[in-house]
């Protein structure tokens, strides 16, 4: 069997600068190509232009403090200035700019514009019947009552059921997913998958296929992946607020491995929320409380490490917490806040 | 120097990749005690470290956060208690492509447990793709069986962007309360 092929890509965000001088430019070039290579479809206008999904601008400039007061209020604007301003559709990131920083924001903010871009496209395009499918996507009249699941709900049943299917969204190439060999194949680019990644479930089409159907290995233009990759990244795209499976916010939950963060995407918060996780059982409400990391992004996290395999619920009490002899020493506490400012996580 | 309060280890078997990972995340190039390899050592690269590995990284208000390789042979085993006094965290890299790699982290994992239980630690997984003998579920059994939930990640050790995210880790755990 072949993956379908078709060459249209998604929409990609547009980037724009205004008014930022050498120092900052050169960062904000290093984070989108650094954003692009992490497979988000992104594209730069130029550093004298107000037109982006996404404006970064410099405060303190002439030209930027014009363009501040010009741009649409849908706009995303990521505000580089002596210090963090607030407002809505605004990020504020103060100077001198890091670019391990920049990144991170970069990154985050243009998965979120991707997000609602994705879910704008597929609704555009027409469904696509395929003859002889078994067609577990809602009718578009009964769009609602899928509440709003996406690609993530397909591949998750296909992990729990070790089911072998197809999945299709039209102008997209298919993708294969294997649940038992923990694999998925398809001739989507890394941009394409992160579009099909977010697109409501109502928009795919999913089919039943052979074991044998599945690619045993790439060819062409066909890769393979592991399935738990996508997975995790699908469940990082969904931002529904709700939790997947039957855990609830009180649950104590518990990690049984860190997800591996150099070979997936990650907000730096999964550092601490796995951090916090790795040590003790808590619920989600409690690490809240702990970590500061706001629910929604709680959440996702779960979400995503649920999906792999990575969460214990209501672990065995009666395994011991793994305990540090640390002492509370405000020297080392403020060398700690030092390295983060330095590694641009403060 | 070697005293100095501010350390984090990087650590691992011969081959592992300490020195090019703390070259990748340093603001100077290491100064390193590399001398031409003559024992086993000699099998897997031609220059090995006999006495460690150093460089720094510069914070903001000027202080330094000394990086230190630990040589990687077993007979060199009473210098890493020396580097890892007064050290704030511990970097283990184990390269995937050693004849019993899972075996190579415990190891290490408990020569430094008395360090790691004042501090943290975090698992780079080297050299994978090239002669693979774990994956990395592997680790993370052998882990979650020791009851020891430590972060592992594969690791290009050239990648500084890599060596970014140990760090980041090793910090999240340790400024956890």
């Amino acid at each position: 069997m072949t993956v379908s092929s078709n060459e249209l890509s998604p929409t990609p965000v547009v980037i724009s600068s205004i008014g930022l001088e050498d120092d900052n430019l050169s960062a904000v070039m290093d984070a989108i190509e650094f954003v692009k290579n992490k497979g988000v479809a992104c594209r730069y206008l130029g550093n004298d232009d107000i037109k982006g999904h996404l404006v970064i601008l410099d405060l303190e400039s002439d030209a930027g403090k014009t363009a501040f007061e010009q741009l649409r209020p849908g706009q995303v604007k990521l505000v580089i200035s002596e210090e963090k301003i607030a407002g809505k559709n605004l990020v504020s990131l103060a100077k001198p700019v890091k670019v391990v920083a920049l990144k991170t924001l970069i990154e985050r903010i243009c998965s979120q514009i991707e997000i609602q871009l994705a879910s704008l496209a597929p609704k555009k395009q027409a469904a696509v019947k395929a003859a002889n499918t078994t067609n577990t996507a809602a009718p578009a009249s009964d769009k609602n009552d899928s509440c709003d699941e996406t690609a993530f709900h397909v591949l998750y049943d296909a992990k729990r059921t070790q089911k072998v299917l197809k999945m299709n969204v039209n102008g997209y190439p298919s993708v294969l997913v294997h649940g038992k060999g923990n694999s998925l194949a398809t001739e989507a680019t890394q941009e394409q998958l992160r579009t099909i990644l977010a697109t409501s479930k109502d928009n795919i089409i999913v089919e039943d296929i052979e074991a044998s159907d599945f690619p045993a290995a790439p060819s062409g233009k066909t890769a393979l992946s592991p399935l738990d990759s996508s997975l995790w990244a699908a469940g990082l795209l969904w931002r529904s607020g709700a939790l997947i499976d039957k855990c609830g916010p009180d649950q104590p939950v518990k990690l049984k491995a860190w997800p591996n963060f150099t070979r997936n995407s990650f907000f730096p918060e999964h550092l601490s929320l796995s951090a916090a996780l790795a040590v003790q059982a808590l619920s989600l409400n409690k690490l809240h409380e702990t970590t500061k990391v706001p629910m929604d992004e709680i959440i996702c996290f779960f979400n995503a490490a649920y999906s792999v395999g990575l969460i214990d619920i209501n672990p065995d009490h009666s395994a011991p917490a793994v305990t540090r002899t640390v002492k509370n020493d405000t020297n080392r506490q403020g060398l700690l806040s030092k390295l983060a400012h330095r590694f641009g996580l403060a | 120097m070697l005293f100095e309060t501010d350390k984090i280890i990087f650590t691992g078997p011969v081959g592992a990749g300490k020195t090019t990972a703390l070259g990748a995340i340093s603001d100077v190039a290491p100064v390193s005690t590399d001398v031409a390899a003559t024992d086993s050592t000699k099998q897997m690269k031609r220059t090995t470290t006999v006495g460690f590995d150093y460089s720094y990284i510069k914070l903001n208000d000027g202080k330094r956060v000394h990086l230190y390789g630990t040589p990687g042979q077993d007979r060199f085993r009473f210098m890493w208690k020396i580097l890892s006094r007064t050290g704030i965290g511990l970097v283990l890299l184990v390269p995937n492509d050693h004849e019993d790699p899972v075996g190579q982290m415990e190891f290490y994992l408990d020569a430094f447990s008395d360090f790691i239980k004042k501090t943290g630690v975090v698992i780079a997984i080297t050299r994978s793709g090239i002669n693979d003998n774990a994956q990395i579920s592997d680790y993370q059994n052998k882990l979650y069986e020791r009851q020891q939930i430590y972060p592992v990640f594969e690791v290009d050790a050239r990648s500084s962007n890599d060596v970014n995210i140990l760090i980041h880790a090793l910090l999240a755990i340790l400024m956890q309360e």
